[in-house]
């Protein structure tokens, strides 16, 4: 069963960077490429540091912290530490809102997190 | 093919082309014991790829060269959680988005260089521009003087060397100079915080910011500070400008490539991440075992040194169709395609990795703009370091347009 949520209005989030939001008890991060929406788990899944200061480039983010570099659209681990994918959500956009289904993500995304995002 | 059980690091028929030898090692050896210097070397992707990742076995406590010295207190001597919580410390000063910032001074700089390059016919591209270059970026930005370069970059050098196994009394004389010059450079900034000549939360440079508390507020060692000081010259000194030169040197060989580059700038990211690839200026460093490791029907024991052949791993036709070939194509979208082990891999990744690209993206940038044609002038030089395949002479005439 997919449940959509209004994660930010599409206003609120930049291009080619990583954008974080905080939806009830999860995070989120919220990427514009190439005029499409994308959603991801807001930690890298290498040691949960937060991907606020990551770097995103032709598709790609990387968390600054060991420089694992993911795919977004399907978060594919492309290089570095971390031993599993990035969790990725269906996004979609309706007006000016952003709504992503985080029926596929399992809830507490940001427990055991070791860093603190700035929203 | 040439047999090559007699593998050792030190051969000095690898100093012109090893890869002869990691063709062997890969196909017949890939978990190969030297007995007479008591080190395991791994020679295909696929295993350095899972021991860089497998940091609880393979660790850095004994740092990446040969010593089995536990007292060193830089990032690449030392394991997680200490390591995570002093990277954590420099990553916004290494990031992508940080390190842009040296784009202007760099370019600055280079094209000084270029201006007295250009045209000479006595020239030494490496010592004359590839090592100066980053000499002075780095030098700039942690503060040291520049009439401390040459000095510095000489330190840089032998500390290179001693990681490789070179031990002899020149380069244990210059590394002690070396070490001692951090030491005092460390005292100088721990009186100057503690008169407040500058404020922690405001790092003057590079050096000042080693003594800012990090996050959840550890503070480094005077000992810890001073070997990330070292480390931070030595990384930024040695293995990049060697890259340079080896990029040089291909332009020369390969006119075709270089003029490809000029025409379309947007193929830089991509053209170096295949040579980061292709050239593999770090040929490969160690790791030491806390347990045994299994690879294969072989079993490393716990408690040895483990040489990881990056550059190995990056021509390993198990991974890369035709690693013998440059091809631009290889890692279309450059940083985000890139899993060459040249960085290394795992927590360890080369945390200046950025500054570096930023820099060869400079570098070439420049020699695109103000250089027809690299001429070779002579042989190359190259030096005897087993782990970084160093150029330390390249006559070369660089034609203006």
């Amino acid at each position: 069963m997919t449940n959509w949520i209004v994660a930010a209005r599409r206003s609120d989030v930049r291009p080619e960077r990583v954008n974080i939001v905080t939806v009830g008890n999860r995070r989120l991060a919220l990427y514009q490429i190439d005029g499409d929406v994308l959603a991801s788990e807001a930690y890298c899944p290498h040691e949960r540091e937060c991907l606020d200061s990551g770097y995103v480039e032709n598709g790609t983010v990387e968390c600054a912290l060991h420089y694992a570099v993911f795919d977004i659209r399907t978060g594919t681990r492309i290089s570095g530490p971390a031993t599993r994918p990035l969790r990725t959500y269906p996004a979609r956009v309706e007006g000016d809102e952003i709504l992503v289904d985080i029926s596929t993500g399992a809830a507490g995304d940001d427990s055991g997190c070791i860093t603190t995002c700035t929203d | 093919m040439e047999n090559w059980a007699h593998y050792r690091p030190h051969l000095p028929e690898l100093i012109e082309n090893p890869y002869p030898a990691y063709v062997w090692l890969r196909e017949h050896s890939p978990v190969h014991y030297v007995a007479d210097e008591d080190i395991w070397v791994l020679s295909r992707y696929d295993d350095i790829a899972a021991a860089v990742r497998d940091d609880r076995v393979f660790s850095n406590d004994e740092g990446v060269g040969y010593s089995r010295d536990k007292s060193r207190l830089a990032l690449t001597d030392i394991d997680r959680p200490h390591h995570t919580r002093l990277r954590r410390q420099m990553l916004n000063h290494f990031s992508r988005q940080s390190v842009a910032r040296h784009r202007e001074r760099a370019t600055e700089i280079m094209n000084g260089l270029i201006d007295v390059a250009i045209e000479r016919p006595d020239l030494d591209f490496a010592s004359e521009v590839s090592m100066p270059l980053l000499a002075t970026v780095v030098a700039e930005w942690m503060g040291i003087p520049s009439k401390d370069i040459r000095f510095v970059n000489d330190g840089a050098t032998a500390a290179s060397m001693a990681m490789a196994g070179d031990f002899s009394e020149p380069v244990v004389k210059q590394l002690d100079c070396f070490e001692r010059y951090f030491d005092a450079m460390a005292y100088q900034i721990e009186a100057a915080r503690e008169a407040g000549a500058f404020c922690p939360a405001h790092p003057r440079t590079l050096s000042d910011v080693l003594f800012t508390p990090t996050p959840d507020g550890h503070e480094l060692s005077h000992d810890e500070a001073a070997h990330m000081l070292s480390l931070l010259a030595v990384g930024g000194n040695e293995t990049t400008a060697q890259f340079m030169s080896a990029v040089a040197h291909f332009f020369a060989e390969r006119p075709d490539v270089f003029e490809m580059v000029r025409a379309d700038r947007s193929l830089i990211p991509a053209l170096i991440e295949e040579l980061l690839r292709y050239l593999s200026p770090v040929q490969g460093l160690f790791r030491n075992t806390l347990a045994e490791a299994r690879f294969g029907d072989v079993t490393i024991p716990a408690d040895v040194k483990v040489l990881l052949l990056y550059a190995s791993g990056n021509h390993d036709p198990a991974h890369y169709a035709d690693p013998g070939v440059f091809r631009i194509d290889r890692f279309p979208r450059g940083v985000g395609d890139a899993d060459h082990l040249s960085f290394t891999e795992g927590v360890h990744k080369c945390l200046g990795a950025h500054l570096a690209r930023l820099i060869v993206a400079v570098f070439i940038n420049t020699l695109c703009d103000r250089v027809r044609q690299i001429e070779l002038k002579g042989p190359l030089h190259r030096s005897s370091n087993a782990l970084v395949r160093c150029i330390h002479g390249m006559p070369a005439h660089l034609h203006a347009f």
